[in-house]
């Protein structure tokens, strides 16, 4: 039995109420507790800042695409080794190998669980999986240390989905959702594009309404997808039911796309991504502005609908994304190296390494719709952090937008120095005064990413959850206090000891595996048996 | 502090492990004492080793370093290098040069491959400093530089001055195939003999300024005897890559 008492830590845990009181946390092998023996091992957390582990609700860290990735950046990787870390022996006395790799936007497997929980990131989940790269993702999370993970299953483009709804069966897809996920061990439904990316395979480059008809089939329209997925999955009750990348990302004017999308689904459990790419007004080759007051009217009038940020920050980033339409916008806009790759019937998939530059005006712009999601937002509970690594920025730029977020002062020096060009009456230059607080911040990194995943075992400090806690050394440079936390705590195991990380225990998978009827399975070994490059037999993980 | 540091490689054993040298340049050096420089880790085939322990080193505190001994199949020397004076007595191999930023590096021998190029992947190579080449250099030699001056006093191989952005490449001896292909505003200029690439177009034969001031400073800084047909002669200007940007030149030498 190993036991571990944080003592005297001032702690926020907002799911159960809790901002800022002075008080024990205890641990018993790797859950948390009511209480301990008085000589259980202590760690004296006095004037520290205690939190549950960070979660992220939405990165790209192991996927087929970001190995694609890796190969793209080899430059990145040569000015960014990383060495192997000074473990110690675990718990049972056994040394597990430290491995080196290499970092950038885009680091080795290893690195990026060791850097994820140098950061007090205990879960991530992996955004966007082509089910028939499943596989490859499995692999790839087997070697990222010490974080939890799981992965969302891309299904918005998908030929047997949309076949389905051609032929009006509707009644088969909420079976073969189900199926899908078990197969592929996936936690959740990902929508990209809804029908765009199959357009883009078709070569039309944009999606006018989301009642265009994708390959011809007027039953079959973005509308229809999001319909569809959004009714299958909270009719199976997922914990975390679809999560969404709307149509038009990146393309001034798409927050009137991003509102319609919200309405289609309104009433029922939906995630909407990386809404910063979705919230610009303005009109296509003409002008651009902030669309992110529209968003936040909306969300304050629909408490059914969640959304994390993608957050820009100024800097290298690689985007890396199912949508391959926008990353050919992209690539002619750097003229940089570019990857689109055509994942058969499922889906596409397309890579832009990106600098975010704040001379520019469109990037500039960028960066306060994101400021602004954050800081107009009705509900930290809602509206939660991320900067859609790497598309956005590195996962690694968390404490920077952390300490942007806090300090107004920080925030309007930064605001001066950039581009003017697209901020006219926006509200962030208008001037916002709100500073999230410590609890504020647990919520939008922690309690609210873990209560849209429905994680209930994580995101707080309750009795039996998990010993997830991080435990920064109070600092005013807020940068500083969230990049280098003091303890991390992941499953009961003390990962990281005075700032350096000491153990990389192997971390656990989330997946669901939902009921369905299995006539599915024979009407889907036979599309498999006429179209696919696997088997049917070899396509399950 | 002493006028130059002087590392004596130890010959390396016949058909074994290469080393590499790209951290061992004069600006990182420049403020470390001899015990300092002998303990910098170089690596030889999968071992890193104490660069004390494969070379002597005289000197110290000084921004002109020498390498002297066999160094044919050393790897990266003065790759990244930023200011300051490198000097090699004999032939070095691979990468030399690659992503340097400034200073001055000095072969006497020839080099290999990717002499002043990108690091693989890179968008961008040399950005700027100058490489003298007494011998002959191989394939890809000043690919993706942006800035800089790279001067070859025999060969190049094939592909050289690849994707040029903006740098300069001057060759006295035969180009090999396909110079200057994806060249945007960068300059080529051969004195001995080359193909023109299908994608660059005659542009005129003329007497270049540039080219008398380029020989000029050949002439004094690094005492190159570059002969007067070629510093007052007329040269062949061709544009290219005109499946590129365009703005890019190859000049040949036409007549005395």
């Amino acid at each position: 039995m190993t036991t571990l008492r944080i003592a005297g830590g001032t702690v926020y845990d907002p799911a159960n109420g809790v901002d800022g009181a002075v008080r024990d946390i205890c641990i018993q092998d790797g859950t948390i507790v009511a209480t301990l023996p008085k000589n259980a091992p202590k760690l004296d957390a006095t004037g520290m800042v205690v939190m549950p582990g960070g979660i992220d609700i939405h990165a790209h860290v192991a996927a087929s695409s970001v190995n694609t990735a890796r190969r793209l950046v080899p430059e990145q990787h040569d000015a960014d080794p990383a060495r192997a870390p000074d473990l110690a022996l675990d718990e049972d006395g056994e040394l597990v190998i430290p491995r080196s790799g290499s970092g950038g936007t885009v680091p080795s497997v290893f690195t990026t669980g060791y850097r994820y929980a140098g950061l007090g990131y205990t879960t991530v989940f992996d955004a966007a999986v082509a089910p028939i790269t499943a596989r490859d993702t499995h692999a790839q999370l087997d070697d990222t240390p010490i974080v939890d993970a799981g992965c969302f299953i891309l299904l918005g483009n998908d030929a047997y989905l949309l076949r389905q709804l051609a032929a009006g069966a509707t009644d088969r897809i909420q079976d073969y959702v189900a199926w899908m996920l078990g197969a592929t061990r996936g936690y959740a439904v990902k929508i990209v594009n809804p029908g765009g990316v199959e357009l883009w395979k078709e070569n039309v480059r944009e999606v006018k309404t989301l009642d265009d008809p994708v390959g011809g089939e007027a039953k079959v329209t973005p509308r229809a997808i999001l319909e569809a997925l959004t009714t299958a999955a909270n009719a199976l009750k997922l914990p975390h039911p679809v999560h969404i990348h709307c149509n038009n990302l990146g393309i001034p004017g798409n927050v009137a796309t991003t509102l319609d999308s919200m309405r289609t689904v309104a009433g029922q459990r939906a995630h909407f991504t990386h809404v910063q790419f979705h919230s610009y007004a303005g009109e296509r080759g003409k002008s651009w502005a902030s669309g992110a007051k529209q968003i936040a009217e909306y969300l304050a009038q629909h408490p059914e609908t969640t959304c994390d940020v993608g957050q820009v920050m100024f800097g290298p980033a690689c985007t890396i994304t199912a949508d391959g339409a926008l990353e050919y916008l992209l690539h002619t806009s750097n003229g940089g190296k570019w990857v689109n790759v055509d994942i058969e019937l499922e889906t596409g998939c397309g890579i832009v390494p990106f600098n975010y530059k704040d001379k520019s005006a469109v990037n500039a712009l960028q960066w306060v719709v994101g400021l602004e999601l954050f800081l107009l937002s009705p509900d930290p509970w809602r509206v939660v952090l991320s900067t859609d690594h790497p598309n956005g920025a590195t996962f690694q730029s968390y404490p920077e937008l952390i300490h942007l977020l806090m300090d107004r002062a920080y925030r309007d020096e930064k605001l001066k120095a950039i581009n003017q060009k697209f901020l006219v009456g926006s509200a962030l230059a208008d001037g916002i005064a709100r500073e999230y607080t410590l609890g504020e911040i647990a919520i939008i990194t922690r309690a609210g990413p873990a209560r849209i995943l429905g994680l209930t075992q994580k995101g707080h400090l309750g009795v039996g959850a998990d010993a997830d806690i991080t435990v920064y050394t109070t600092d005013a440079d807020r940068t500083k206090m969230f990049a280098t936390p003091r303890y991390v705590v992941k499953g009961g195991t003390l990962v990281v000891e005075e700032g350096q990380l000491r153990r990389a225990p192997t971390g656990q998978r989330h997946g669901v595996r939902p009921g369905y009827d299995t006539l599915i399975e024979r009407d889907v070994k036979d599309f498999f048996d006429r179209y696919l490059t696997v088997a049917f037999e070899n396509y399950a993980v | 502090m002493t006028d130059r540091i002087t590392i004596t490689f130890d010959t390396l054993p016949s058909g074994g492990e290469g080393l590499e040298l790209d951290g061992i340049t004069p600006d990182r050096l420049l403020t470390l004492s001899n015990a300092e420089i002998a303990k910098l880790p170089v690596w030889m085939g999968r071992r890193s080793v104490p660069l004390g322990d494969i070379a002597a080193i005289q000197g110290e505190l000084s921004a002109h370093l020498r390498f002297e001994g066999d160094l044919a199949r050393a790897e990266g020397v003065g790759a990244g290098m930023a200011s300051g004076v490198l000097d090699v007595t004999g032939s070095v191999g691979d990468g030399a040069g690659v992503a340097m930023r400034g200073g001055s590096l000095r072969i006497g021998g020839s080099a290999g491959m990717r002499l002043g190029a990108a690091l693989p992947g890179a968008s961008r190579g040399m950005l700027g400093g100058e490489i003298v080449v007494t011998g002959s250099v191989g394939a890809e030699a000043g690919a993706y530089a942006r800035r800089g001056l790279i001067v070859v006093r025999g060969d190049v191989g094939d592909s050289a001055a690849r994707g040029l952005i903006a740098g300069t490449l001057v060759v006295f001896g035969r180009v090999g195939a396909d110079a200057g292909t994806g060249n945007k505003r960068g300059s080529i200029v051969v004195l001995g003999s080359t193909a023109v690439p299908p994608t660059y177009r005659f542009a005129c034969v003329y007497r270049p300024t540039v080219l008398r001031v380029l020989f000029g400073y050949l002439r004094r800084a690094y005492s190159i005897p570059v002969a007067d047909r070629f510093v007052a002669g007329r040269w062949k200007r061709y544009c290219g890559d005109i499946s590129e940007l365009g703005k890019g030149e190859l000049l040949t030498w036409a007549e005395a």
